[in-house]
């Protein structure tokens, strides 16, 4: 079930009243309402893939109360190892089987070894990077006496496959969510009309940036092959912002939608593309996936403590897993490797905590440096995500090659070739600036709408709320349902 | 909890009522302009009530091609005839929502004698033309309209009605002119086999045929006939003509037609497929240019029509 979709619209007033009116008594009813409410909400993907989310909730269930009771040091390593390997099993099963097969395959072949080795259709069961992620936090911070582990599998089960973000994110800690299950909720009304503000600013991002950036992007990058480079720069941009949108979209949505039902979640977005080096970009960026890599990766492998070697392998392996987290593709791992060449010079030069506030705090512009530093950021954050989007690393280096061709030099008029009028291109740009402006104005708030309209009277609020609602109305795309981070 | 609900309910209203309003006040605006048959591909922007006509054409580019560029005043002059055309090109409409723009047609209280059905096999076997969102785009809003196509069933159905309802507050709605030519001379020099290999795969989503879509359209197809026949309506189905003569598909699509002239005493057959092979007549390798279509009515259409008359 996708949150901009009609079944989702039914779907969410139904669970709301019955969590509300029905469950409100009882927190275990309420409790059990959001585990069967989660349940229906993914399986009315593909029910069959439930399987794997009960078996991790009860294989990490069972392990933590194990933890509680043992205290031999190699019996918690077992415990914890098992939690890993089934984890991280399921995960590389589904997800990373077939890359490794073919890669292998094709190690072997230059060799001149010859193997035949059949890939599985293996059908990709969505979030589950995400739900995987969340369970192995608790299991992690219950081995490492961060958290005391739950008695109750109701809680645990609701934990795990919350609907709002079970599918992709925010990846909430065991230790921020799981003891919001134990208290009981009362409905706050502030609390639901500013899960309903940031609802529909989610839905902004999503449909009117994002799908309507998605529809250019894809149609630049499917035809790459025909394009010249200053068509092709512009596909790298409506990606750039078709990600952004897509996925802080779906977060802010599922923010939102927790705060209707009580619950705070983590920031995941911080206005990313307002950053003024690439370390300031990744501590805005998919926040819950960076914080978690820090603490169960970066951290335990030394972090940045160690010497300049220490610092290279371990900035490389955080960003070379985060690649490869986003998909079983070299490209991915390719994205992640250049990440990782950013950062390092500000690493090993001790600058990547240069710019830690918001940008311009408590000002209505930026200053020129501040400006062109947020623009050199973007430029590398474009470039970067080229390789995201490409089919594959051939496909990118083609993409980036047209680039750098003297073809950048002529008009983008290939786009009027693939049946992309001019002014719906302009139409784009024009919800692409509005977005940024508002984004601008509200880059020190959790969400960009999150107080600026509230300080205004009831009735300007409501002529606000109408106004952004008829927007998304108007220039909305409401055919391409799919957010790109349930692929991953 | 209640004020919250009766906000969010009041909220809700409001923003549809709005919704509303602007559609109804947008498209009086688009309706007020000077709209007919051969200036706009819309149905309900020339849709008049309790009207009879002589003839309805009905189907994709390959019908809507006799009433663009105002051939649909060269139609109506050579065969004298009042003529009304529901066919929409642009790869936006398949047989269903043609079922439907014609039953929305006779329940606007109007009638017509003949409906001439133009069966490009592309229509049938195409797997894009059913789902297209974007085949009331151009029609303005109307409540009857969108209630009956609300009980009307078909495929990609919220879709096509969420593009309806959005693109009547969109400022395009309201930028929506006739549109001003008076006639389609470009030519075509020679058949190129290549572009017309390329064409027909892009029509049929592949090098095949999809035989389970073919099935389904002919039982749509037959829907629509049963239609005409209940209102009184005889039907001629239609093969048009294309430069480089039979479509794929081309005989299953007359193998159907046959059999639906054997089983309705209402229905007769014209393939006309191979009947024009002039690349002068045509500004593409399938659709004729005005003077193909003056042609083509001069020479098919009229003798055909006479002898059915």
């Amino acid at each position: 079930m996708f949150f901009n979709s009609i079944d989702f619209a039914i779907f969410l007033p139904i669970v709301f009243i019955l969590y509300w009116f029905v469950a409100q008594k009882n927190l275990k009813i309420q409790n059990a309402l959001i585990v069967l409410s989660s349940y229906v909400f993914y399986g009315w993907w593909d029910w069959r893939f439930l399987s794997l989310i009960i078996f991790s909730t009860l294989v990490d269930y069972t392990i933590g109360k194990k933890l509680r009771s043992i205290e031999h040091k190699l019996k918690r390593n077992l415990l914890l190892w098992s939690s890993i390997f089934v984890n991280l099993g399921f995960l590389g099963f589904f997800k990373y089987y077939n890359f490794f097969l073919e890669n292998f395959v094709d190690a072997f072949s230059l060799f001149g070894l010859q193997i035949n080795a059949n890939s599985l259709n293996i059908i990709l069961p969505v979030g589950i990077s995400f739900y995987t992620f969340q369970t192995l936090s608790y299991t992690i911070d219950v081995y490492r006496k961060k958290l005391e582990p739950t008695k109750d599998f109701i809680a645990f089960s609701a934990f795990v496959c919350f609907f709002p973000q079970l599918v992709a994110g925010p990846i909430e800690r065991a230790t921020n969510l799981l003891p919001q299950f134990y208290k009981k909720r009362t409905f706050e009304y502030h609390k639901a009309v500013n899960g309903m503000h940031q609802i529909l600013w989610g839905l902004f991002k999503k449909v009117v940036i994002a799908d309507n950036c998605a529809e250019f992007a894809n149609q630049i990058f499917n035809n790459s092959a025909d394009m010249n480079g200053s068509t092709l720069v512009l596909g790298a941009i409506f990606f750039t912002f078709q990600i952004y949108g897509d996925f802080s979209g779906y977060s802010d949505i599922a923010i939102g939608t927790s705060r209707l039902f009580g619950f705070d979640l983590k920031q995941n977005f911080a206005t990313p593309y307002f950053s003024r080096d690439i370390a300031e970009f990744w501590r805005r960026w998919h926040i819950s996936l960076s914080t978690w890599f820090r603490d169960y990766l970066y951290i335990p492998l030394g972090g940045s403590r160690g010497g300049t070697w220490m610092k290279v392998r371990n900035t490389f392996a955080i960003f070379l897993v985060s690649g490869f987290w986003h998909g079983a593709n070299w490209n991915f791992i390719i994205w992640g490797a250049l990440n990782a060449i950013y950062f390092l010079p500000l690493l090993l030069t001790n600058n990547n905590r240069n710019n830690i506030g918001v940008v311009a705090e408590g000002k209505i512009l930026p200053s020129f440096r501040e400006f062109i530093a947020m623009l050199k950021t973007f430029i590398l954050t474009v470039f970067a995500w080229i390789f995201f989007r490409a089919e594959n690393i051939s496909h990118a280096f083609s993409y980036i090659s047209e680039i750098f061709s003297m073809s950048i030099f002529k008009l983008p008029l290939d786009l009027e070739r693939i049946v992309i009028s001019k002014n719906r291109v302009l139409e784009t740009f024009f919800c692409i600036l509005i977005f940024l402006i508002i984004e601008w104005i509200g880059r020190e708030n959790k969400y960009a709408i999150e107080r600026n309209i509230s300080r205004h009277k009831k009735i300007i609020r409501f002529v606000i709320y109408l106004i952004i609602s008829l927007f998304v109305y108007v220039f909305g795309n409401f055919n391409n349902t799919e957010f790109i981070y349930f692929a991953f | 909890m209640k004020k919250y609900i009766l906000n969010t309910i009041i909220f809700v209203l409001i923003f549809f009522s709005v919704i509303f309003i602007c559609s109804l006040f947008t498209s009086q605006i688009v309706k007020a302009k000077d709209f007919n048959n051969y200036n706009t591909e819309s149905n309900t922007l020339v849709f008049k009530e309790k009207t009879y006509y002589d003839i309805l054409f009905m189907g994709i580019s390959h019908a809507r091609v006799f009433s663009r560029d105002k051939n649909h005043i060269r139609m109506e002059n050579i065969l004298d005839s009042k003529i009304i055309n529901i066919g929409q090109g642009g790869g936006i409409c398949g047989v269903n929502e043609q079922l439907f723009y014609l039953d929305y047609f006779f329940h606007k209280g109007n009638k017509t004698a003949k409906i001439i059905y133009v069966l490009s096999p592309p229509l049938l076997f195409s797997e894009t033309l059913p789902i297209s969102s974007k085949t009331f785009r151009n029609e303005s809003f109307e409540l009857s309209f969108l209630m009956r196509y609300l009980a009307f069933k078909s495929e990609n159905k919220s879709a096509r009605i969420i593009d309806y309802l959005q693109f009547k507050l969109h400022p395009m709605w309201l930028m929506y002119n006739p549109q001003i030519s008076e006639g389609n001379f470009s030519e075509m020099d020679s058949l190129n086999i290549e572009n017309v290999e390329k064409g027909q795969n892009k029509a049929y989503s592949g090098p095949g045929l999809n035989f389970k879509r073919f099935d389904q359209s002919i039982e749509i197809v037959e829907q629509t006939i049963r239609l005409g026949k209940k209102n009184d309506s005889d039907i001629i189905l239609l093969i048009p003509p294309a430069l480089f003569g039979k479509w794929r598909g081309h005989k299953e699509t007359l193998d159907f037609a046959k059999s639906m002239k054997k089983k309705y005493s209402n229905v007769k057959i014209f393939d006309s497929s191979e009947s024009i092979m002039k690349p002068e007549l045509y500004y593409d390798s399938h659709h004729l240019n005005s003077k193909g279509i003056s042609f083509f009515i001069e020479k098919n259409l009229k003798p055909l029509l006479g002898h059915e008359q």
